[in-house]
């Protein structure tokens, strides 16, 4: 599985853009139809998909889609390594 | 003592729970139903459970969560449980005076302990979400370790347990 896709597609899913309308580098609170409740669902379904656990305090520590991607991939490394 | 920690004269139940007993006249009273794989309930909490106005309480928000996943945990096996661990997490305000569910699912069991997830929606609309590990009171655990709990809710755990109790 490629985290990073995954997780973009999860994203475009959740605020319906297409997954081509992302990149790494767009600021997370100036993406189209993002509010704290589609935060929460990506947050949610990114859990799900990964079976991995986020914090809270990554709704304040996260500014970036890229920066998102790096820490699920960096979660899910260190869940297959358990 | 007062009137909600009484038991309820007329069913001689003896659940006062805040989260789903009937008669408790400051509780939630939540009803359940089964809902897929899980257990869902519908209401709408007035001002008494505010914390800024029009807004419910974030511990009423978690305790409708924790309720509702004990219910699903409960409901799938008959087994009473306790909640070791709950993480609850917010999207939106509740508001007074408006319809929610909330539903939860199990999500991984052991003979010990169960896992559980759970949302609370206006309609689509996530409002909250939470995952919480609830500790299986079988028998066995009743019998080992029952002396540390007060002898009266030891015999309502085991009343509980009994097939015989389903649905209440």
């Amino acid at each position: 599985m490629d985290v990073h896709e995954k997780v973009l597609e999860i994203i475009a899913q959740e605020i319906d853009v297409p997954v081509t309308d992302l990149s790494g580098d767009q600021h997370f609170r100036a993406l189209p139809n993002v509010d704290s409740m589609r935060v929460l669902q990506v947050i949610l379904k990114t859990e799900k998909a990964f079976d991995i656990e986020i914090e809270d305090d990554v709704t304040f520590r996260i500014q970036t889609v890229g920066e998102f991607q790096k820490l699920v991939a960096e979660l899910y490394r260190q869940r297959a390594a358990a | 003592m007062p009137e909600s920690a009484s038991f309820d004269p007329r069913t001689d139940n003896p659940s006062n729970c805040f989260g789903c007993a009937q008669h408790n006249p400051i509780g939630l009273r939540l009803l359940f139903d089964a809902d897929g794989d899980g257990f869902s309930t519908r209401f709408t909490l007035g001002s008494d459970y505010e914390s800024f106005p029009g807004v419910i309480h974030g511990g009423i928000v978690a305790t409708i969560l924790d309720e509702t996943l004990a219910q699903a945990v409960y409901r799938a096996g008959w087994i009473s449980a306790f909640t070791t661990g709950l993480r609850v997490r917010y999207g939106k305000p509740m508001e007074t005076g408006v319809e929610y569910t909330a539903r939860a699912e199990i999500t991984r069991r052991d003979e010990h302990a169960v896992r559980a997830s759970g949302e609370l929606l206006h309609g689509r609309d996530l409002v909250a979400a939470a995952d919480g590990t609830f500790r299986l009171l079988t028998e066995q655990v009743l019998t080992e370790q029952g002396r540390h709990l007060p002898s009266r809710l030891v015999t309502a755990l085991r009343t509980a347990n009994q097939p015989a109790n389903q649905g209440e």
